[in-house]
């Protein structure tokens, strides 16, 4: 069974999480040119490494960030929004 | 008059069995559904307190309006207390609370009279509560759901949100002189569900459903 932390609930199986995609940051969308937006709406990073990505653990409904190596599908770390030091 | 005014999430799943039924907080419950619920209770009994009138709270200012109503908070997020009069209140995380009413209690009713301040965001329930009682229930959870509750230290009176059969339930466990007990909560249009199939294992056990008679003060 895959494991993963939750900042509140701690250690759950992966099954009680859903994975809400790769943290991106938005541009501005009054000053990007239509290039950089549609790149933003569009396009997604497929390349293996590590990312910030949105979790959930949907009992709770506390939502957190995971820092996961997609090459190795490993859960770096995780944390609440808010707390990356 | 006595009609029942509120409809258990698990009325139709339990009215095939053909309980008695009581009528208690107007909410139509089993009260009993045969002889053999006594030796069910003390194996791995699940009954149903879906009756009992609760309410929620969250956001920055939820424990500050729970005090104003003179109603305690747990300090540690995923715990629980247990008022003097009653009153359970369960801390779900940080900021955000359930407060279910003991027999006859208004702390739910003052709550929702409460005119929500900055920061106080009322949540309402509408959960299917179960309990879980005897001495097989580690081994119907273990059956269940992916969370070791054995693991679980009972005086600190722990409060766990998990996935049970694949349903997002809330429980707490109780610590009592006849045995650890376990109350589970989870959205109501789940509980039927989550009912028939934890009756089912519970069978397997030697368990099954028990109505209020033979849970008596468990049921509070």
């Amino acid at each position: 069974m895959k494991l993963m932390t939750c900042p509140i609930n701690g250690s759950r199986p992966v099954s009680e999480f859903v994975y809400w995609g790769e943290i991106r940051p938005m541009p501005d969308a009054a000053t990007c040119s239509d290039d950089e937006w549609a790149d933003y709406v569009f396009n997604r990073n497929g390349a293996p490494g590590v990312k910030k990505e949105w979790w959930c653990h949907t009992p709770s409904n506390t939502w957190f960030i995971a820092e996961r190596d997609t090459e190795k599908d490993k859960v770096l770390r995780t944390y609440l929004h808010g707390e990356d030091e | 008059m006595n009609a029942p005014i509120r409809i258990s999430p698990l009325f139709d799943v339990q009215a095939p069995l053909g309980p008695k039924w009581s009528h208690v907080d107007a909410m139509q419950t089993p009260a009993s559904f045969g002889s053999a619920d006594g030796a069910k209770l003390a194996l791995a009994g699940i009954g149903d307190v879906s009756f009992r009138r609760r309410a929620g709270v969250k956001g920055p200012g939820a424990a500050a309006a729970l005090a104003e109503l003179g109603i305690a908070t747990p300090e540690r997020p995923n715990s629980f207390l247990r008022m003097a009069c009653g009153t359970l209140v369960a801390r779900m995380g940080r900021t955000e609370f359930m407060v279910e009413d003991a027999a006859g209690g208004t702390r739910t009713a003052q709550m929702h009279a409460q005119t929500p301040g900055a920061g106080v965001y009322p949540v309402p329930r509408f959960d299917a509560a179960l309990v879980v009682t005897g001495e097989r229930a580690i081994e119907l959870f273990r059956q269940s759901c992916a969370f070791d509750f054995s693991s679980l230290v009972l005086p600190e009176q722990p409060l766990v949100m998990t996935s049970m059969v694949g349903v997002g339930v809330t429980v707490v466990a109780i610590d009592d002189p006849s045995g650890p007990y376990y109350r589970v909560w989870c959205d109501g249009t789940y509980g039927g569900y989550l009912w028939a199939t934890l009756v089912e294992v519970a069978s397997d056990l030697g368990g099954g459903a028990v109505g209020l008679e033979a849970l008596g003060r468990l049921a509070q």
